[in-house]
């Protein structure tokens, strides 16, 4: 699947959604508890394929270990988000801004 | 409130009005100097520091600020340590700016992060407050630009987009990002929204109430401090690897360490990781034994910590939780993030700028925070006096509650306002009169973790 920044992304088996920050111009397999990410919501969930982990939290930014591909997750559920077969990890949370 | 003269003053009235959405009565003895508010604004330093040669601001915001103080005063009863509250509300509106030498009035916000953009169907505000703030805008405008991001191409970028388009996505991945535009005035029906606790106690008078302020940058800091005014006991509680961000070093300009002194002077400091299970048991232990908790985050925040505002406050009986957001709690607008800037524009400042000026400025320097700090104070101590509970004290309802009052606005009225303006200039390039004087601090903030020892000590032996 060709994705790029901005896309959004919806579990099939779960609430999961995210957003694309940074993608490389690969083509990526986005998956969430073991089944492929899509553009439109299903109607109906599938049953998930994978062990079910953590699952994904609403807010945090999931990062591969290289950080060449971020994502932002707006909706959390329970199932976890890999690309091309390797779970994402939480990226930690940054400095507080200085001013607003 | 209007603008006819009468027997009590706009701060007054308002005052009053802020006292009636808590359920309270009114002042009995309330007086304040009947300060025109076009010079009250201007020797506020709302208008910046130039009064004569910036736009003028046809709405009482400084009125507002004095009031929200006075009905703190009035709450405060004989209290002796009243008299350390500041002068006034009005003071406090410019004190950054002038702390930190900036200027309001343009199309940039005076601290200087949030931006005013031309969409294709209008203007929005943009706040990039945070350093990763700006890695969000390849996906605001679906990959068009990319890093690394100038500004002149971003205006550009804009420009392509609608603000229907852009506001919902901006909020979906937590940008601070608001429309300039006019919102229903009539829609605001209160400032604030408490749940009075089931466990509802009175408290005792003494010893005074324990604050555990987690809060960062000014509102909520500010409502601290002014509790510490009042003789709370104030711990200040930041996660040791993410501290207030307005901490300033001793290479900082003087002035900015000043500030930080003013909102934080009073307190005492204690730091832990959050990111440990040993530091998440001390912070919810330190929540546990709050009288009140003043909190700035997005819900979800706490909740992934495993921390339920509706627990602990039903847990302690008499306990307050002031939860401050940009645009309130509940599940449609609880994860929306703001700060004092964006949250201007959103309860109308800019449009009415532009309307007025025909140009969307920034008005005041994130004029939500001194604002919705001294609200939260005076929601914060009257609910403490009053038994407990939850406090929804949303920037946004503030502000536009406030805007709400003035009935140009309410009921919106161009000419009016125009003409209002002009009377208002001819008020100030007649008056000469200079701006309020800076407070200084009492005292200098603690530094982080200073007083770690003497919390744990009594953490202990709880």
């Amino acid at each position: 699947m060709q994705i790029k920044a901005g896309t959004k992304l919806f579990s099939a088996v779960c609430d999961t959604q995210i957003m694309v920050l940074r993608v490389p111009a690969d083509d990526l397999d986005v998956t969430c508890g073991g089944l492929p990410m899509q553009t439109d919501e299903a109607a109906e969930k599938s049953l998930m394929s994978d062990d079910a982990g953590e699952g994904s939290l609403v807010g945090k930014r999931y990062v591969n270990e290289a950080e060449t591909m971020e994502f932002l997750c707006t909706r959390g559920g329970k199932g976890n988000i890999s690309v091309n077969g390797i779970a994402l990890e939480i990226k930690q949370a940054k400095r507080l801004p200085s001013s607003d | 409130m209007s603008f006819q003269h009468n027997d009590n003053t706009h701060a007054v009235n308002y005052a009053h009005t802020l006292l009636a959405g808590l359920n309270l009565p009114p002042l009995s003895d309330a007086t304040f100097p009947d300060i025109h508010p076009a010079i009250n604004n201007a020797r506020s330093g709302v208008q910046g520091f130039l009064p004569s040669k910036n736009k003028i601001i046809p709405v009482a915001l400084a009125d507002y600020a004095d009031g929200a103080l006075l009905a703190l005063k009035g709450i405060a009863g004989n209290h002796t340590l009243k008299n350390n509250l500041p002068e006034s509300g009005a003071i406090l509106l410019g004190e950054r700016m002038a702390l930190f030498n900036t200027q309001t009035g343009q199309p940039v916000s005076a601290g200087g992060s949030c931006h005013l953009f031309k969409a294709l169907d209008g203007y929005l505000a943009i706040n990039l407050a945070r350093d990763e703030d700006t890695d969000l805008l390849p996906a605001l405008t679906n990959g068009k630009v990319s890093a690394p991001i100038e500004k002149q191409m971003l205006e550009n970028i804009l420009k392509e987009f609608c603000i229907e388009d852009l506001i919902p996505r901006g909020r979906d991945l937590g940008l601070a990002i608001a429309p300039v535009t006019l919102p229903d005035y009539n829609s605001f029906d209160n400032w604030v929204e408490v749940s009075r606790s089931t466990t509802s106690q009175r408290p005792a008078t003494t010893p005074p109430p324990l604050v555990v302020d987690l809060s960062s940058l000014w509102a909520g800091p500010l409502t601290g401090s002014l509790l510490a005014s009042l003789g709370a006991e104030v711990i200040k509680v930041e996660s040791s690897n993410r501290l207030d961000g307005a901490r300033r070093n001793e290479d900082d300009p003087a002035g900015e360490r000043e500030f930080y002194d003013l909102m934080n002077g009073g307190k005492k400091s204690f730091t832990c990781d959050f990111t440990t299970q040993n530091g998440r048991q001390q912070l919810l232990q330190l929540i546990e034994c709050a009288d009140i908790v003043i909190e700035a985050s997005r819900p979800r925040a706490l909740r992934q910590l495993g921390i339920h505002a509706e627990k602990m406050v039903a847990e302690k009986p008499g306990k307050v939780w002031l939860s401050l957001t940009a645009y309130g709690r509940g599940t449609a607008t609880e994860n929306i993030i703001g700060f004092g800037d964006d949250i201007g524009v959103a309860a109308g400042l800019s449009a009415l700028m532009e309307i007025i000026h025909g140009q969307p400025l920034f008005v005041g320097d994130a004029i939500a925070d001194p604002l919705g700090g001294l609200h939260g104070a005076l929601a914060a101590w009257s609910c403490w006096m009053n038994g407990g509970g939850i406090i929804d004290l949303a920037l946004y309802k503030v502000l536009g509650f406030a805007l709400s009052q003035d009935p140009f606005l309410r009921d919106f009225n161009k000419s009016d306002l125009i003409r209002r303006t002009s009377d208002w200039t001819d008020i100030i390039n007649m008056s000469n009169e200079n701006l309020y004087s800076i407070r200084e601090p009492i005292k200098t903030a603690p530094l982080p973790g200073h007083h770690n020892e003497e919390v744990l000590r009594k953490l202990d032996a709880l």
